[in-house]
């Protein structure tokens, strides 16, 4: 893990560029020689730690623009990556903060990002554990449950929607915020069929990004926030 | 806007092709591939219309062996946002002609509903040039071939201009319409690491021909693949005065 940090700190670069100026990440960007690797390429697999994902930016200023509505709060941060949604989380004043990815470079980044955005780490609670396969046996069921750009898989969405309802069934007043730009498993018709679980969602907020985020993202041009229901 | 762009694998241009020793083909086994040239460029151009807000979402097809999804990656990674794979097994693949993929499109097209085709101009490993005219012929769409520039006109027509023999040429299609990409529409974006990494989630359908109802049956035979005449040897020359005696030798100047 040490070799890990010292790589992560060596290959990323500490930007402020994104909808959470406030905070600075270290992350892969354009400026990065790893920008233009193949996956292959990359020590560390996956790195999805090392980007900010737009949906996880339009929750993270949702978060930070609205925190009362997360003061002591338990709060999850399901697929943490970067760390961002738990940063913002814990300044909104969370009582604690489930920070849950299974990568553990993820949870890696998102410590090494506390430190550097002088964050307390004594309201997290680190795990990689992964939750999709513990049958809904999550407990104690946060108060609230962070998504910041989870959807991009149809399957995988299916696996996290069926998730969410049943939690969401055991605790009613369970909040669920999501962070999304706008793709396919959220957004389309046959997608949402085929994943066949009922939901509703509230649109909280649409933030445009910037320009330079659209570009790294190929024309995702905004990122909105939700509050799913599930019926 | 929906927009269908068709991308094919191909032996990568920076590869030496060799004639295989029965000359019945090239040498394709362990022989880098990638996307043909021209298809990167009417793919960029279809992504260009998407972050232009012109185009709502951008198909990628190919037609191929199995290892064709790889390229169907990279052109999600380039920014399609969906890929079908039409497969077929390696023996057909050698067999498929431009009629075959056109055939396939068109009904394609017919299914999901597409207002733009962009492809290639042609393919740089059997330069058959054939497929988006074939295809604009099969829908009984206008056809644009070789644009070197695309721009909307309104909402229901695109201007194009074509480059052409000692001149430009701009033309207004109607959309639905067929285009192909020559080789100053555009410089091809490279794929980054997040974008390779979120291609690898994005959907890809796997298809037949058979779902098209389309039968690979071949027009024409290849008689014999061969290599270019070896060029002749050059001489070296001394100097300027014996260049002069060698050129007058062999008739070039009196
Ligand atoms: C696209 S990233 C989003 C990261 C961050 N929320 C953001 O918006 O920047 C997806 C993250 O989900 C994590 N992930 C994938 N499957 C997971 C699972 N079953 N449980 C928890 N995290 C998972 C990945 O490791 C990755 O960090």
């Amino acid at each position: 893990m040490r070799a890990a940090a010292k790589w992560i700190l060596r290959n990323t670069i500490t930007s402020r560029h994104h909808l959470t100026p406030e905070m600075s990440l270290a992350l892969i960007t354009e400026q990065c020689p790893l920008w233009m690797a193949t996956p292959d390429q990359c020590p560390l697999p996956d790195p999805y730690w090392a980007f900010y994902w737009p949906g996880g930016q339009a929750l993270t200023r949702f978060i930070l623009d609205n925190g009362s509505q997360f003061r002591d709060k338990s709060v999850l941060d399901f697929g943490c990556g970067c760390g961002a949604s738990t940063i913002a989380a814990v300044t909104a004043g969370a009582r604690t903060v489930f920070c849950n990815d299974i990568d553990n470079y993820a949870l890696l980044a998102t410590a090494l990002n506390c430190r550097r955005n002088n964050v307390l780490m004594s309201t997290i609670e680190f795990s990689n554990e992964n939750l999709l396969l513990s049958e809904g046996k999550i407990t104690p069921i946060p108060d609230a449950i962070l998504l910041g750009d989870m959807f991009y898989d149809t399957d995988f969405a299916g696996d996290i929607f069926r998730l969410l309802r049943r939690l969401q069934l055991d605790k009613p007043e369970m909040d669920i915020f999501v962070g999304d730009p706008d793709r396919h498993p959220l957004n389309e018709e046959v997608h949402r069929k085929r994943i066949g679980v009922q939901f509703e969602r509230e649109l909280l907020i649409d933030y445009p990004l910037p320009g330079y985020v659209t570009r790294e993202h190929y024309g995702f041009s905004s990122a909105k926030v939700y509050r799913l229901l599930f019926v | 806007m929906r927009v269908l762009v068709g991308v094919k694998r191909v032996i990568d241009y920076a590869v030496k092709v060799r004639v295989k020793a029965d000359k019945t083909g090239v040498v394709k086994d362990n022989v880098k591939h990638s996307m043909n040239p021209f298809d990167e460029i009417a793919l960029e151009e279809a992504v260009r219309l998407k972050e232009k807000k012109i185009a709502k979402e951008v198909v990628a097809v190919s037609c191929g062996p199995t290892a064709s999804q790889e390229t169907l990656r990279t052109a999600l990674a380039m920014g399609a946002d969906k890929a079908i794979h039409v497969e077929v097994d390696a023996a057909t693949a050698e067999k498929m002609e431009p009629i075959h993929v056109a055939k396939i499109l068109a009904k394609l097209i017919e299914k999901e509903k597409f207002d733009l085709v962009i492809l290639g101009k042609q393919a740089i490993d059997d330069d058959a040039n054939q497929t988006g005219q074939m295809l604009a012929g099969f829908l009984d769409w206008p056809q644009a071939m070789f644009a070197s520039k695309i721009e909307p006109d309104g909402s229901t027509h695109l201007k194009v201009t074509r480059e052409i023999d000692g001149g430009l040429d701009t033309i207004k299609v109607k959309l639905p319409a067929v285009i192909s990409a020559d080789l100053r529409l555009n410089e091809p974006r490279y794929a980054t690491l997040p974008n390779i990494m979120k291609a690898k989630k994005k959907p890809l359908e796997k298809k037949t021909p058979a779902d098209f109802g389309v039968e690979i049956k071949p027009q024409t035979e290849t008689v014999e693949v061969s290599d270019p005449p070896v060029r002749q040897a050059g001489i070296m020359v001394d100097d300027v005065q014996s260049l002069v005696s060698k050129l007058r030798e062999k008739g070039a100047i009196p």
